[in-house]
């Protein structure tokens, strides 16, 4: 009874104009921010920090949440609309929503998105109310084995991602990998494969390896195939842009799902909402009926991706609020603004200050509403927007790279290594070679690496098999795998 | 040994890994004309990945031991590079026998390269000129290659992107984009 009383509470802090305005700005700038490839969510509310320092500690910390929240929404607008994922988070939501923009339904996935990153937020809230003591206790029985489990199982993902081209999804995630270690070694600090060049240290910044990869490849292959002389699908005019309720309906069980897969991979420190939403598309397109229409314009899988990664905020702020440790990278950021408003973040902010924590809470719910009133008229012109003719839109989509990949490091470098990987993503996309495995390789690569070799120094590799959660959760990647692999060798009759 | 490893991994050895590189890509494109011509393309991936996994591991040998922390640098690196040769192999035996597909029919390649050659021009001139004339260049002459030839469309685009990108990166969210030696 105390949390609704609580939470009642904190509903009657937010009524009040110049709060509402707050949230409102808030998810305005973080839809907007998550657009643009290059602000990551982490970036955003990073930018905005100073602004919260004149404010109240609640409403400061209502704004930096607002942005987290609407910028993990925002990122897939130019993922469905220019195959261009404006966050990381967002790679997996590309996976369908720019088919469906192909073909001329631009209304469907911009709607679907939005509907499960509301759905989504949603369950991350509830869950992150009802749930946060338990959860936060299960996460801190995670050692590096249980860490280096959960990655694998991220990893073997690439058994959907690669569309049954399992050998091609092997090499690619292993190239991912393997690019992955260049830089410096995360556990000793020695320098590898660098060529002693400075702007290598840090490895290749993921944002432009991101865009080169799915945005320019696009670009690439589109010019090759002559698309920049073709005028683009024009939308059926008999039907409504948008899903019917029906079909929203349709995708219940999916966003539900997702939603709450999304808030408990959230909860882990370092997972976030991009293995989430990876782990999510997988999960869905294993239970479908229609497994072959993922990849090409499958509503569900649009469902997965977004919900999953909007509820991630949820579970990420477990943690963070609970035991003061950060569950992503914008959570990190949020310790921060917690500290610049001398709050220690932890059990004893309950305590202490549980206006604040519920207030939080409150705004959140608030902020999902005005996500979905704000989403909704802002899809409108994003959906004119697909109507360009590609011989127009390609060249802005290369300037809008550059900015993306530049602003991560103000490196041109970093601009260099998108064209580069540009070039690579479209000779491989020409040969068959699916690409999003290089990427998931390149966002596990150090999860893995770092702990499997911690793992090893604590107590070598039978610690895998001896932690109960690990074990499991290798068996159940062992069993993703495997076991596909079996049905579709049974299937096609032998060959990989 | 350890002196070539040295060298090798330094940045005086780019133009043999370039060369070498080149030489590999051009022996096997000269190898794969007569019955494997139609997989080309594929075998000259798999061939380009073998050679970067032999590089990674060749290089993994020169990378330096730090006892303390009682695990290995060279470890992931050479554990992905034999995973990456083991199943590009494998996948270079399967087009080696014909059960890959063959490689697509090929496009407009070269409006790719001289895309490519306008971007990456265009990323050069942004050390001299700066991002915002660098940006705007590269949208008119992409505009002109894609075949858009109404002067309004080429002139509002490229003076629309320039303004925005002005307006919006450097005056609203303060990103330091090159200005380049003359306007820097």
């Amino acid at each position: 009874m105390d949390l609704f009383s609580h939470l009642l509470d904190g509903l009657g802090a937010l009524m009040g104009i110049t709060p509402l305005l707050v949230i409102m700005a808030g998810v305005a700038i973080g839809i907007l921010a998550g657009a643009m490839p290059g602000i990551s969510p982490s970036m955003a509310v990073a930018l905005l920090l100073p602004f919260s320092f004149g404010m109240t500690p609640s409403m400061g910390l209502v704004l930096l949440c607002a942005i987290y929240l609407a910028s993990n929404y925002g990122g897939s607008i130019t993922a469905v609309m220019v195959n261009t994922p404006g966050t990381p988070s967002a790679v997996v939501t590309a996976f369908d929503g720019y088919p469906l923009t192909r073909k001329g339904d631009a209304g469907t996935a911009l709607g679907v998105s939005l509907v499960a990153s509301v759905a989504g937020g949603f369950i991350g809230i509830i869950i992150l109310v009802l749930f946060s003591a338990p959860l936060a206790r299960m996460a801190l029985k995670f050692w590096p084995a249980e860490y280096f489990a959960l990655a694998i199982l991220g990893l073997s993902t690439i058994a959907s991602l690669g569309g049954g081209r399992w050998l091609e999804s092997f090499m690619a995630v292993l190239l991912g990998l393997l690019l992955n270690t260049i830089g410096l070694d995360p556990l000793s600090g020695v320098s590898r494969f660098t060529f002693d060049v400075v702007r290598l240290y840090d490895g290749f910044s993921f944002i432009p390896v991101l865009i080169g990869l799915f945005a320019l490849s696009e670009v690439f292959s589109g010019i090759e195939s002559g698309e920049v002389g073709i005028p683009p699908v024009q939308p059926d005019k008999e039907r409504s842009p948008w899903p019917t309720v029906r079909e929203y309906l349709k995708l219940k069980y999916s966003m539900i799902r997702a939603g709450i897969l999304g808030t408990v991979i959230g909860v882990f420190p370092g997972a976030g909402g991009t293995i989430a939403s990876f782990i999510a598309y997988d999960v869905e397109k294993r239970l479908s009926k229609d497994p072959d229409s993922f990849g090409k314009g499958a509503p569900a899988g649009v469902a997965a991706a977004e919900a999953s990664n909007s509820s991630s905020v949820g579970g990420a702020l477990v943690p963070l609020l609970t035991l003061g440790i950060p569950g992503s990278s914008s959570a990190a950021v949020l310790i921060g603004a917690l500290m610049i408003h001398d709050l220690q973040p932890g059990p004893e902010l309950f305590t202490r200050h549980p206006e604040v924590v519920y207030t939080l809470f409150s705004s959140l719910f608030v902020a999902n509403i005005f996500l979905l009133l704000l989403g909704l008229l802002g899809a409108r012109l994003w959906i004119k927007a697909a109507l360009i003719p590609k011989r127009l839109l390609y060249p802005m989509i290369f300037a809008f790279s550059f900015i993306g990949s530049y602003a991560v490091r103000s490196s041109l470098f970093d601009v260099g290594v998108c064209l580069v990987f540009g070039l690579l993503g479209w000779l491989l996309s020409r040969s068959k070679i699916p690409v999003s495995p290089i990427v998931l390789g390149m966002i596990l690569g150090t999860m893995i690496e770092k702990n499997l070799r911690t793992t090893i120094m604590m107590g070598g590799v039978s610690l895998f098999f001896q932690r109960p959660l690990s074990l499991t959760l290798l068996v159940l990647a062992f069993a993703s795998v495997v076991i596909p692999f079996i049905r579709e060798k049974k299937r096609t009759g032998g060959g990989l | 040994m350890d002196s070539l490893l040295v060298f090798l991994g330094g940045v005086d050895s780019f133009p043999v890994w370039i060369l070498s590189f080149l030489a590999v890509i051009a022996l096997t494109a000269f190898l794969t004309r007569g019955k494997h011509a139609p997989f080309r393309g594929r075998i000259i991936i798999c061939v380009s990945l073998l050679f970067l996994a032999f590089a990674f591991f060749l290089l993994s040998f020169g990378l330096e031991e730090i006892e303390a922390v009682g695990s290995s640098a060279r470890t992931a690196p050479r554990l992905w590079a034999a995973g990456l040769a083991f199943f590009t192999l494998d996948q270079l035996r399967r087009t080696l026998l014909g059960k890959a597909p063959e490689d697509p029919k090929t496009g407009d390649v070269q409006r790719v390269l001289l895309a490519a050659a306008i971007v990456a021009f265009s990323l050069w001139g942004m050390e001299i000129v700066g991002y915002l004339i660098s940006s705007g260049g590269m949208i008119l002459l992409l505009l002109l290659l894609f075949g858009e030839r109404r002067l309004f469309i080429l002139l509002s685009l490229t003076g629309g992107w320039m303004l925005f990108s002005w307006f919006v990166f450097i005056r609203l969210l303060h990103l330091s984009l090159p200005a380049g030696i003359y306007f820097g």
